[in-house]
């Protein structure tokens, strides 16, 4: 289409005056759950019970619920500074004390400036409680092992980091079958690594038992991983739901079940959560429903969530019927294989190269949407987002570009930040996707 | 000053000295990061030598390839071999330092049409600890059987004690080049201290040791410079002389730094003794030896900076940090904590490219900042 031909775009209205869309009741009680327990972090603190600050990418989840450990999750707040629209506060705090304008923002500046902060009593729900023992689970980048050792220089509390490796044959995270769709293979990871993960999983289980006076539990562990596979199975059944006609579920909704799959996943609520989930999720497609009545487009929302204006891609449902049939988050067939009778060697094999942790090479990234790109009839079109928060995740856009020019499926990078909304202009960024989107071919 | 304009001229025509001696039949490796155990390479036979960008040369073909989040030094190595700069290179020998190495890496890996024939990759872990050693004695192994495959060699445990034999040296020589630059008042200019050592990473060392021996016994000669302002250099990597020309104009001269391309790469001597094998010995010496930024514990490298500003006893440190280099633009805010408490004034030069933009407000802010110095 020339141009000239365009639609001028709807005005959008300003960020702050729109709520994201959520659909399903279970978004609903995802979000109350995790409120829940991040307000319960502060009940924990004051009976001076151990608290746990941790990476999220990967969490050892089903080994913090096997210790019987209260887990808070800086990302995870990070996420919540943005929605409640406080992150620039915070973010021009850390800079004030030399955290300057480049760094990255999302797991890491904004903490920093919360914790600097002043007016602590003016954080969302209370603030983060004080840590007995700082964990990162994974070293990402050249970021994290620098703000976590920071995070517990500032509390007074030690310190435990596992050391990423890099191996020389990117690994296949998403096996993908000769017909281009992900097939249920366990991931191939080099015997080494994993013995090298096994050695620092047992130095960070005696740390955790010696900075937080808990036990691990072995049943408690096996408990914990069977709940896991079982919660990834309702994931992958989601997952194909999503690609029905029409899309049954938004990334409004998806992105309010993520802290499901971070944070409780090794519990039966994350279980019957999941489940309930599915269920609606199934309920919806056997009815014909969709996020839209008439789906005129169908796109892939190539990167993070931006967490300060969750109501963004809703915006694209209302103005241009165009519903987002995938966006990140979405595990690979083959998680959720552990095997409780073997759990520390699951879960190492699981978290070597944890699906999430985009810091390899950003191949997984580009993996993970090609069975939603290639699915038949799928995707018309995706929207790739280049944020500087967090590099090693818009690092990996070059490739994600070069698959979509492989599956023959248009798409436009946008410059923005999931997190900054400083430099974010709404009804510019709208303006210029919803050009895009009358570019693609409607489907009525 | 012979040796001088020699080691002058190969800082200056970087590629000049490999491509002689691939003339003459000789084979050349490159390398992109400084924890490259450029011994192990040299032990091929092969001569390491080092891949850098340029701030001469606009990125144009790397775009294609890699996010303009990724540091730009990385991106314009990329962009000069894509333009047909490095096709001398026998190889391509990338380890992880800071995640622009990982990236280049695993862009090479995905994609095919750009990779360079002989690629190389080295897990370098940043903890340190004896499981990490271990880990990376492994590692080493793994990548010299690569390299044995790749160039028909065998690389026995004598070629490699007798690489690190050498190169032991060159860290000698190189840090008795420092001593001149460090003393008070200093006998050379920050500047020439670069030029003379960061010659080395572009010929092989025993041409540099031997260039290296003749500039020190020509400069036990040379009578000091004036009384200067005392400067520290912190921050990314400089492979351009620009930003320590502007400092030294200003009046002050650079008796100290704590750049990976600078002291950090010849501070400590890889330690060979009858304990452990060459392979091991290396190991210890990336783990536990090397400062990096992006070593655990990270408070060690801020501690590293501090020792080596109260060293050379400067009256002030400029940090000069090129744009997405997060590895040490995380450290700032910490140093700069540390050098408040002692009292050292210090500068920030943040979210810096390559080639510099608006170098004339650069060179005042440099400029202002040495006057308060005096």
């Amino acid at each position: 289409m020339k141009q000239d031909e365009l639609k001028k775009a709807p005005q959008a209205e300003p960020t702050e005056q729109r709520r994201a869309v959520k659909i399903l009741n279970s978004s609903f009680l995802a979000q109350k759950r995790l409120k829940e327990y991040i307000l319960q972090g502060h009940e924990v603190a004051k009976r001076n019970e151990p608290i746990l600050w941790a990476g999220a990418n990967p969490a050892w989840t089903e080994l913090y619920w096997a210790l019987d450990l209260y887990i808070a999750y800086p990302i995870n707040y990070a996420a919540l500074l943005a929605a409640k629209q406080v992150m620039p506060h915070y973010l021009e705090i850390a800079e004030r004390e030399g955290y300057f304008r480049d760094l990255c923002r999302y797991c890491s500046k904004s903490i920093v400036g919360a914790l600097l902060a002043p007016d602590k009593a003016k954080l969302p729900w209370g603030g983060l409680p004080r840590p007995t023992a700082v964990l990162l689970g994974c070293n990402t980048c050249d970021t994290l092992a620098k703000v976590y050792e920071s995070f517990a220089k500032w509390n007074n509390v030690p310190c435990f980091i596992i050391e990423r490796t890099f191996p020389s044959e990117p690994p296949q995270i998403f096996p993908i079958g000769a017909d281009g769709q992900e097939v249920a293979e366990p991931q191939k990871i080099d015997q080494y690594r994993v013995d090298y993960y096994m050695d620092q999983l047992r130095d960070m289980i005696l740390f955790l038992e010696t900075h937080t006076g808990k036990r691990l539990e072995q049943n408690k562990l096996k408990q914990a991983i069977a709940y896991s596979n079982e919660m990834w199975k309702y994931v992958y059944e989601i997952d194909d739901l999503r690609r029905s006609h029409p899309c049954p579920m938004s990334p409004t909704d998806t992105f309010a079940n993520v802290p499901v799959g971070i944070m409780f996943r090794g519990t039966k609520w994350a279980v019957e959560h999941m489940r309930g989930l599915r269920d609606e999720v199934k309920e919806r497609v056997t009815n014909g429903i969709g996020v839209v009545e008439r789906e005129k487009y169908r796109l892939l929302w190539v990167g993070y969530p931006i967490w300060f204006n969750p109501a963004f891609t809703s915006w694209f449902e209302q103005e241009y019927n165009a519903v987002f049939v995938w966006e990140m988050y979405h595990p690979p067939r083959n998680w959720g294989m552990m095997d409780p009778q073997n759990p520390l060697e699951s879960l190492c094999r699981m978290c070597v190269d944890f699906f999430t942790d985009v810091s390899l090479s950003g191949q997984s990234f580009s993996e993970a949407f090609l069975p939603a790109a290639r699915a038949p009839d799928n995707a018309d079109g995706a929207i790739l987002i280049k944020i500087e928060s967090c590099k090693p995740v818009t690092a990996a856009l070059k490739y994600c570009a070069r698959e979509l020019d492989r599956a023959g499926i248009p798409y436009i990078e946008i410059n923005g930040d999931f997190v900054d909304p400083r430099d974010w202009d709404d009804n510019r960024m709208k303006m210029r996707i919803g050009e895009f989107i009358q570019t693609l071919k409607p489907r009525y | 000053m012979e040796a001088l304009e020699t080691l002058q001229k190969c800082y200056t025509s970087r590629d000049e000295w490999a491509l002689n001696h691939k003339r003459q039949g000789g084979k050349v490796i490159g390398y992109t990061c400084l924890s490259t155990p450029e011994e192990l390479l040299y032990s091929t036979g092969l001569v390491p030598v080092r891949i850098t960008g340029s701030p001469d040369e606009e990125i144009t073909l790397a775009n294609s390839y890699l996010e303009d989040i990724v540091s730009p030094r990385y991106r314009s190595m990329l962009d000069l071999y894509l333009k047909g700069k490095y096709d001398y290179l026998d190889g391509w020998f990338l380890a992880r330092q800071e995640d622009a190495a990982i990236r280049l890496y695993y862009t090479f890996k995905a994609f095919s049409e750009i990779r360079p024939a002989n690629l190389f990759w080295l897990d370098k872990l940043r903890k340190k600890s004896i499981r990490d050693c271990a880990y990376m004695t492994g590692e080493l192994t793994r990548v010299r059987d690569r390299l044995e495959n790749a160039f028909f060699v065998r690389i026995t445990d004598s070629a490699l004690a007798a690489a690190i034999d050498l190169y032991n040296k060159n860290r000698e020589l190189l840090r008795k080049v420092d001593n001149l630059r460090r003393q008070d008042p200093p006998l050379i200019s920050g500047k020439e201290f670069f030029q003379v050592t960061n010659a080395g990473f572009w010929m092989s060392k025993k041409e540099h040791n031997r260039l290296m021996q003749e500039y020190l016994d020509q400069s036990a000669r040379r009578k000091p410079r004036k009384p200067t302002v005392r400067i520290a250099l912190a921050g990314s990597i400089q492979d351009d002389l620009s930003v320590i020309d502007m400092i030294e104009e200003a009046g002050a001269t650079v008796v100290t730094d704590t750049l990976l391309n600078g002291s950090a790469y010849f501070d400590q001597d890889v330690v060979l003794d009858s304990n452990s094998s060459p392979l091991q010995a290396l190991a210890e010496h990336l783990i536990y030896r090397r400062p990096s930024p992006v070593a655990i514990p990270t408070g060690d490298f801020d501690q590293y900076v501090i020792e080596k500003v109260k060293e050379a006893n400067a009256a002030g440190v400029i940090f000069w940090i090129l744009r997405w280099e997060d590895g040490v633009g995380w450290h700032y805010p910490d140093q700069k904590v540390m050098l408040d408490k002692l009292g050292i004034p210090h500068l920030l030069l943040d979210m810096q490219e390559l080639r510099l933009a608006a170098p004339e407000r650069l060179k005042t802010r440099i400029e202002t900042f040495i006057e308060t110095l005096l």
